[in-house]
């Protein structure tokens, strides 16, 4: 066997594992290309800074969203538990109120009610045998119809200040480029998730779960605790969403984010997760983020209509997701393959 | 008389892989062909290049001594080739007749025309002589009956070759014989038959010549008179292969594993045990209940009555996870649906059911992990280049030794192995067999389902034998032969003659 095909391989099991970031480029290329043919630069400091704090709030969710992934089943109660959870103790919140408690106690109470909603879904999907997608399609109205029951028509606004600091904090600024709290939130939220699923035993049990209930079953694996406990994550990183969306935004109400548990999926998608579960890396989710950011930022620039954005979207979508299957494959037998070639040698 | 099909030089290569080298061999009308070889020896390649879901790189194929050019599965069929699978390739919620029209339905004008097909279909099964009824639901059969069906099938194409890919791996002996007599009655139709199989002592009763295949070569074509399993197995292997069943017997010790009493919706009163030191063999029909009882007692099914008690200590019912825990292990008949997670690698498949053990703070430690691993690969002889390789990738017997390595790392003493050698080569075969006798010699107790009596006959201390959901008898090893086994097997039990079979 000659040498150059081997580096040949090599380079494209590489691309294969990084797909998400080539992605990326291209996209970065596609719109630096065409603001440059209108005689302006793209990428300038401050855009990316713009584009990066964006892709913070898409990165909570995507992660939230991966998790359900991961094991095979979907989250749709984002959105809505976004909602509910900082209606029900957003009023806690607010500005100069003279009983003020400390911000910590409403934001530990909001991801608490949202990680008591994540019980409920893992209850109805393992112990009433519901589909992921029907469960938390049903969660996902009732906890919109409760978010409109606990406040009706109104809406939560001027926020605690330093409260607010959470989703507007800027730690340091260079030129044009802000530094915010929020990157630092998601990159300590990034870490963490990767470690739990890449370096501890409920990690590997989610991965061997998600590729195949029945052997995880057949192993001694717990799998119904497995389950239950990736929703409790995934629903209560949705309501820690919900205060990143709602300090940004200085105001809490219960129709907001009802998009959220699909642009999760978008972003879960674009980044590599394989919906059947099983597949996919968590920084893959950071590339899908600011892949979708960029498309939106970027469409915004050339002030495309957000009709036309949506539809852009979904053809996006089409093509990230066929190319990710193709990927997925390849990556296999190339991974396959070169070890193979590695031991004959 | 001229050939019926020909494979001419055929050589096929895959990245890496020489899958057929320089393959010659024909086939005549009337004829059973058995092909021979251990997984990986390239008689899969071969029967899809005749099914034309690949080309042959080089060499060509001949069809009534005309070559073929290009093949694809469509022409293929058109041609009268049809393949019989292991997995088989039937709807089950469609009934008989419309599984056997299935893509080729009999139409008068744009219509369906079910009656014509009711009629065709009830000649196809008589034909073969299988009495089941067009309109029965596919689902409602037994596996054999289902295989019936899809050789009816093939005759409704008109099938001039059929290919029949271990036909008898899920059979029972009776089912076999119905099989066989099957195929004698194509064989006077002047269908050309080509018939894989692992199990040696069938080719002898049913084939006309033999092919044996190592490494992507023919070894040899031969009449099969002028064979013997000797010889055959010597082919194969590439080398002399003496006694597959090698046993020791240690002195026994406690009982590890009893079952009191079980009843559960296929099954009823089991009672049986196991001692440390000992292996027991569960026989019986397919169908009789063995799967589903040892899968009740290691808490994926659930039992309504009974106990299940390991060393003494009663067992929680639907709990795999403790009896996992205090030290059962469970491989299942089904390893890629029950066993392996087949897109992760050998290395996260074989510590899952170790974690706990392996890192007891919940962090992994990844170099102990790989050590672990690397360890059980080389005792266990699992032929990889690396531990990161994808369970996917690998043969049948080396997936079976990953299943095998993941209840090792457990150090699990109780094994309840499922037809631990079903689909896996002569060599993987008697690897799983000494490694069997080498765990009961360090104290475990082994429970084995199987449905090869050779093997049930040559590994127990003792055999029980199911017959309709009751233990019909238990055999010492020193009174078991054949007859007994089979015997107890097809034994009517006064309370089950209620059940019958649909």
């Amino acid at each position: 066997m000659t040498q150059s095909p081997l580096v040949l391989k090599r380079a494209i099991k590489a691309v294969t594992d990084f797909s998400s970031l080539f992605i990326l480029l291209a996209v970065l290329a596609f719109f630096t290309a065409i603001t440059a043919a209108a005689g302006d630069q793209y990428l300038t400091l401050s855009r990316i800074s713009v584009i990066l704090n964006q892709a913070c709030f898409l990165t909570v969710i995507g992660i939230a969203q991966a998790l359900a992934l991961l094991t095979g089943g979907i989250n749709l109660s984002i959105g809505s538990v976004m909602a509910l959870t900082t209606v029900l103790w957003g009023r806690m919140l607010v500005g100069n109120a003279p009983d003020a408690v400390h911000y910590i106690i409403p934001v530990l109470l909001v991801v608490g009610t949202g990680m008591l909603i994540g019980l409920v879904n893992g209850l109805l999907i393992t112990k009433l045998g519901m589909p992921p997608f029907i469960a938390t399609f049903a969660t996902m109205y009732a906890c919109r119809g409760l978010a409109w029951l606990a406040l009706g028509k109104k809406v939560i606004y001027n926020l605690n200040g330093d409260f607010r600091y959470l989703g507007t904090g800027v730690v340091a600024r260079l030129d044009g480029f802000s530094l915010t709290v929020p990157m630092f939130v998601v990159l300590i939220l990034l870490v963490a998730t990767s470690f739990m699923l890449r370096r501890t035993n409920f990690g590997r049990q989610v991965y061997f779960t998600g590729t195949n209930a029945i052997a995880a079953r057949f192993s001694g694996i717990r799998t119904d605790r497995v389950l239950i406990w990736v929703y409790v994550l995934s629903t209560g990183l949705a309501a820690f969403a919900g205060l990143l969306y709602g300090a940004r935004l200085n105001s809490f109400e219960p129709g907001m984010a009802v998009m959220a548990p699909f642009d999760a999926i978008t972003v879960a998608l674009i980044g590599g997760i394989a919906m059947s579960g099983g597949y996919g890396s968590i920084w893959g989710i950071l590339c899908g983020s600011i892949i979708v950011s960029i498309i939106y930022n970027g469409m915004n620039t050339l002030s495309i209509a957000s009709e036309l954005q949506t539809l852009v979207m979904g053809v996006l979508i089409i093509f990230a997701v066929a190319f990710n299957q193709f990927l997925i494959k390849r990556n296999m037998e190339l991974r396959n393959e070169l070890d193979e070639r590695t031991a004959s040698r | 008389m001229g050939k019926l099909l020909e494979f001419r030089n055929i050589s096929k290569t895959f990245p890496g892989v020489k899958a057929l080298d320089d393959v010659s061999l024909d086939l005549n009308p009337g004829e059973v062909h058995v092909v021979v070889g251990e997984n990986g020896a390239g008689k899969s390649t071969m029967m899809k290049i005749i099914s034309g879901v690949y080309a042959p790189d080089r060499g060509e194929l001949l069809l009534d001594d005309i070559p073929l050019g290009r093949n694809t599965p469509k022409i293929a069929e058109q041609h009268g080739i049809a393949m019989i699978y292991q997995e088989l390739s039937i709807v089950p919620e469609l009934s008989v007749m419309e599984n056997i029209f299935l893509g080729h339905e009999i139409r008068r004008g744009i219509l369906i025309d079910r009656k014509a097909m009711d009629k065709r279909a009830e000649e196809l099964l008589a034909s073969i002589g299988v009495k089941v009824s067009p309109g029965t639901l596919v689902k409602n059969l037994s596996i054999a009956n289902q295989q019936m069906i899809e050789i009816a099938k093939a005759l409704s194409k008109n099938a001039r070759v059929i290919v029949f890919d271990e036909p008898t791996s899920s059979l029972t002996d009776a089912e076999i014989k119905e099989l066989f007599r099957i195929i004698t009655a194509l064989r006077g139709k002047g269908v050309g038959m080509f018939y894989i199989s692992h199990r040696l002592e069938e080719i002898f009763e049913i084939g006309d010549r033999i092919t044996i295949m190592r490494d992507g070569r023919k070894i040899a074509t031969a009449p099969i008179a002028e064979m013997d399993m000797g010889k055959v197995v010597e082919g194969i292997a590439g080398r002399r292969i003496e006694n597959v069943f090698q046993r020791h017997f240690p002195a026994k010790g406690e009982i590890l594993l009893e079952l009191k009493d079980l009843c559960g919706e296929r099954f009823q009163h089991v009672n049986l045990n196991v001692r440390a030191g000992e292996i027991i063999g569960l026989a019986g029909l397919v169908g009789s209940g063995r799967s589903e009882v040892v899968r009740a007692a290691f808490g994926i099914d659930p039992y309504s009555a009974g106990e299940v008690l390991v060393r003494g200590k009663k067992m929680p019912r639907n709990n795999p996870q403790r009896l996992a825990h205090e030290g059962v292990a469970f491989l299942p008949e089904d390893r890629k649906r029950e066993g392996l997670a087949l897109s992760l690698s050998i290395r996260e498949n074989a510590v899952i059911s170790a974690l706990r053990r392996l890192n007891p703070l919940t962090i992994v430690d990844g170099r102990r992990e790989r050590a672990t691993v690397r360890d059980f690969v080389r005792k266990l002889g699992i032929s990889s280049p690396t531990i990161e390789k994808l369970v996917h990738f690998l043969s049948g017997g080396t997936q079976q030794k990953v299943v095998l390595a993941k209840w090792l790392i457990t150090e699990a003493s109780i094994f309840i192995f499922d037809e631990p050698t079903r689909g896996i080569d002569v060599g993987s075969k008697s690897s799983i067999y000494s490694l069997m006798d080498e765990l009961v010699g360090l104290g475990a107790g082994i429970v084995m389902i199987s449905s090869e009596l050779p093997e049930v006959l040559g590994m127990s201390d003792r055999i029980y034998v199911m017959a309709q959901g009751r233990i019909a008898g238990e055999i010492d090893r020193e009174e078991a032969d054949h007859v007994s086994v089979i015997q107890l097997a097809f034994s009517q039990t006064s309370a089950s003659q209620g059940r019958s079979l649909q």
